[in-house]
């Protein structure tokens, strides 16, 4: 009776001691550093001024919320690149993988070969993608030129408008292949039959897509729209290489004007706090779209 | 026996050679190289400042036996790093580099010098030291901490070929009623940028641009330097004695709406150039006018890479014609210093290393080189024989250098200079960006110079300020509130 006992005991502290090295590891590079950097958005630690700082309350909060143009413009900046990049990746995406969904043989090799971009680092992509842009040298304006589309000194970085515009596009060239995938991999765990079905019942392909692959790839597109919103909110190495965040503020984002605030004006509570607000944001954001597709189903149930 | 006459042979004719040796190499001379095995470590913020100290390596050796270990931070993150550092107490490093304007920030950090001048009878030739130079860039509340190593300022060059072509005088005065020569006003300045804006002024058929510039956001405060130049010469200054910024009044908005104005000239891609772009458009021949750092003179004469040596001329930095009398005000544009830093444990060394790598024969090596980027900042640089002839019209390069001292400008040398400057870049980059006007740009500014005030503590900044308002005085830089309207 007793040695059943221990063993029930031992059954149930043995995966904590199997876990627990990961555990501590976890503790220390991810959770320690986050409540750290959330006790210090209370204080006022000014690297420049001195390691000594004491506690502001919400005053960097209030600040960054309703007393900061430049974070705010940065706000409004990182929505104004994140709305065409995500619609842009979820079209050209779904029709990638629809399109691939098609192939019959080579499927693995060419969706290999398309997912490509996404497997260089944004660093990387930035600088070639910088080189690309080029004034007078630049390949596209280059290829613009042979097409007569294009001026050679056509200046991709002469306006916040085409600034943007030049940030999307690398944006959508580099993530369209992580929505591709993801969406492949959703259009194929739709089952045949149902294709079948609707055939049968004289569904020509657009109505088959509407009432068969659309809701069924529902959910997978939201968690890849998700993903891809947590990621383009963190947007910083394309900004930092391809922009620096001009001309003007016109590309400076959320993750970048933290940057700045931490590690060029040394104010490391306020770049806390803001890191902060923008978690906050996106779980925000995150809820109310969850809650809308919930309502819709609801509705639509 | 005669294996003892053999080894004692051998032993006499080793021990003759090693003496002789000791006497007839120089640095075996007693005395030499009396550091020995030691090594100090420095931190520079970029490839080529550990490159420059490359040049003078092996005489710091064979002199006094030390070696240099240098740690490159790159620019972007060289002052977080290194303030962290020394904020939290120590420093791994024994020589500092730093900005300059920085100095209030690094200034608590660094040993005196002075001190160790009389203990160590070091000789840092100080009277060869530029007096501008000397004046703005070395001290900390009134204590000797560092000496320069990199002279930066901004002179004018241009494109010989567009300002003496005899059709391009002839249309140009036809267009602006007077001669085409190298501008000596900022109105003559824009007047020359239009004109050559979009045609091959060097009579081909290339697309050619108005002038360079360096317009990048944010980081490094390029449009900064740009826009300050012309705002001294209107008049400005960046706070009245009371910290209220002046940066938002006509001086500054008129500068600031000509460059905004003017915006069509320069090249495309002008609002994220950095500063090396423009300099590579004006030794390649495709902006006829450039004001920059002073070592764009080396890329101009190094036929490696120039197309117009021997055909580039130098001057000083354009100004405004105030009541019939041309006022300049080039800019600092901020230089480097090297200092000791004040937790290092080897600070004798590393004040001798300090005295050397400045010495004026050492430091004319780091000058002189074009891949070091680093400028002269004593006047025995600007004299040396063998740097006035390194490239055609070498002197005159020197000689504008020289001719700008006088009028120099420096940074607002306060605590947070460098903030007060990249928040000022910021939103002059918004007005050449379209995005705000001129007046909210600079107001927007002025707000948040303002803020930075707040935060670091109005008086201690009015202190601070009060001294360098001092110093600017005596450099004969005063604010003007009438400058703009009637300057020409």
């Amino acid at each position: 009776m007793r040695m059943a006992a221990l063993a029930l005991k031992r059954k149930q502290w043995e995966p904590f001691a199997f876990a627990s090295p990961s555990l501590v590891l976890i503790g220390f590079v991810i959770l320690f550093p986050l409540a750290y950097s959330f006790y210090l958005s209370f204080q006022n630690f000014d690297l420049s001024v001195g390691s000594d700082y004491e506690f502001v309350g919400a005053k960097n909060y209030t600040e960054a919320i309703f007393r900061d143009p430049r974070f705010l413009g940065s706000v409004w900046n990182t929505a104004v690149i994140i709305a065409p990049s995500l619609a842009l990746e979820l079209l050209l995406g779904l029709g990638i993988a629809m399109l691939l969904g098609r192939v019959l043989h080579g499927r693995p090799i060419i969706t290999a070969l398309l997912a490509i971009p996404a497997m260089v680092s944004p660093v990387m992509a930035a600088m070639a993608w910088r080189m690309m842009y080029g004034v007078k040298y630049g390949a596209i304006n280059n290829l613009g030129r042979q097409l007569g589309i294009l001026d050679v000194y056509f200046d991709w970085f002469s306006s916040p408008v085409i600034s943007i515009v030049a940030v999307v596009l690398v944006e959508v060239w580099h993530n369209t292949p992580f929505m591709m995938l993801v969406l492949l991999a959703g259009l194929q765990s739709i089952p045949q039959e149902l294709y079948d079905a609707a055939r049968v019942d004289g569904a020509n392909p657009w109505q088959s897509f509407w009432s068969v692959t659309l809701p069924l790839l529902k959910f997978t597109m939201m968690v890849g729209v998700m993903i891809r919103l947590i990621d383009l909110t963190k947007l910083f190495g394309l900004i930092f290489v391809l922009t620096f965040g001009g001309p003007g503020g016109s590309t400076e984002t959320v993750a970048f004007t933290t940057y700045l605030m931490g590690f060029k004006d040394f104010r490391m509570s306020y770049a806390a706090a803001l890191s902060y607000v923008i978690v906050g944001g996106v779980l925000i954001l995150t809820l109310v779209f969850f809650w809308m597709q919930r309502v819709r189903e609801a509705r639509a149930a | 026996m005669r294996r003892f006459w053999s080894a004692t042979s051998a032993a006499l004719l080793l021990g003759a050679l090693v003496t002789l040796g000791w006497l007839v190499v120089p640095d075996r001379a007693p005395g030499a190289r009396p550091y020995e095995g030691q090594t100090i470590r420095a931190v520079v913020n970029a490839e080529y400042v550990k490159y420059s100290l490359s040049l003078v390596e092996q005489d710091l050796y064979d002199k006094l036996g030390v070696k240099i270990e240098t740690e490159v931070i790159p620019l972007d993150a060289f002052v977080a790093k290194t303030l962290l550092e020394f904020n939290s107490g120590g420093s791994p490093w024994d020589l500092v580099m730093f900005g300059p304007s920085n100095m209030p920030d690094y200034g608590r950090h660094f040993e005196p010098l002075e001190p160790w001048v009389e203990k160590l009878k070091l000789d840092f030739a100080m009277d060869d030291i530029v007096p501008v130079f000397a004046k703005v860039m070395l001290r900390y509340q009134g204590k000797l901490v560092s000496m320069p190593y990199d002279g930066d300022i901004h002179i004018m060059y241009w494109n010989k070929v567009a300002f003496e072509r005899a059709d391009n005088k002839q249309k140009f005065k036809a267009k602006y009623g007077y001669e085409l020569l190298p501008p000596k006003t900022w109105k003559q300045w824009d007047d020359a940028a239009q004109f050559f804006s979009g045609w091959g002024w060097d009579g081909t058929q290339a697309k050619l641009f108005g002038a360079g510039a360096s317009y990048k956001p944010s980081a490094s405060g390029f449009s900064y330097h740009w826009w300050r130049q012309r705002f001294f010469a209107y008049g400005g200054n960046y706070f009245d004695a009371n910290m209220k910024p002046l940066i938002n009044g006509p001086a500054g908005l008129r500068g600031l709406e000509e460059m905004v104005r003017t915006m069509p000239y320069y090249p495309p891609g002008v609002l994220l150039f950095e500063s090396e772009e423009p300099k590579t458009m004006l030794i390649k021949g495709e902006v006829p006018l450039l004001h920059s750092w002073t070592s764009t003179g080396k890329r101009v004469g190094n036929a490696g890479e120039s197309l117009i040596v021997g055909k580039a001329g130098f001057g000083i930095v354009p100004g405004a014609e105030i009541d019939g009398k041309i006022v300049h005000r080039p800019a600092i544009t901020p230089g480097r210093g090297m200092a000791v830093s004040k937790y290092s444990k080897k600070k004798e060394v590393t004040m001798k290393v300090l005295e050397f790598i400045s010495l004026p024969d050492q430091s004319l090596k780091i000058v002189m080189d074009a891949k070091t980027i680093m400028d002269p900042w004593r006047v025995s640089h600007l004299r040396a024989e063998k740097f006035r002839k390194l490239f055609p019209d070498a002197d005159k390069y020197l000689d504008a250098i020289e001719q700008s001292f006088p009028f120099l400008v420096p940074d607002p040398v306060i605590p947070a200079a460098d903030e007060y400057q990249r928040k000022l870049s910021f939103e002059i980059t918004e007005a050449l960006a379209k995005r705000k006007s001129p007046k909210d740009a600079l107001d927007n500014a002025a707000k948040e110079w303002d803020k930075v005030t707040e935060r670091r503590g109005l008086e201690k900044q009015k202190a601070a300020w009060g001294e360098k308002l001092h110093e600017m005085k005596q450099l004969g830089i005063e604010y003007h509130g009438d400058w703009a309207a009637k300057a020409k």
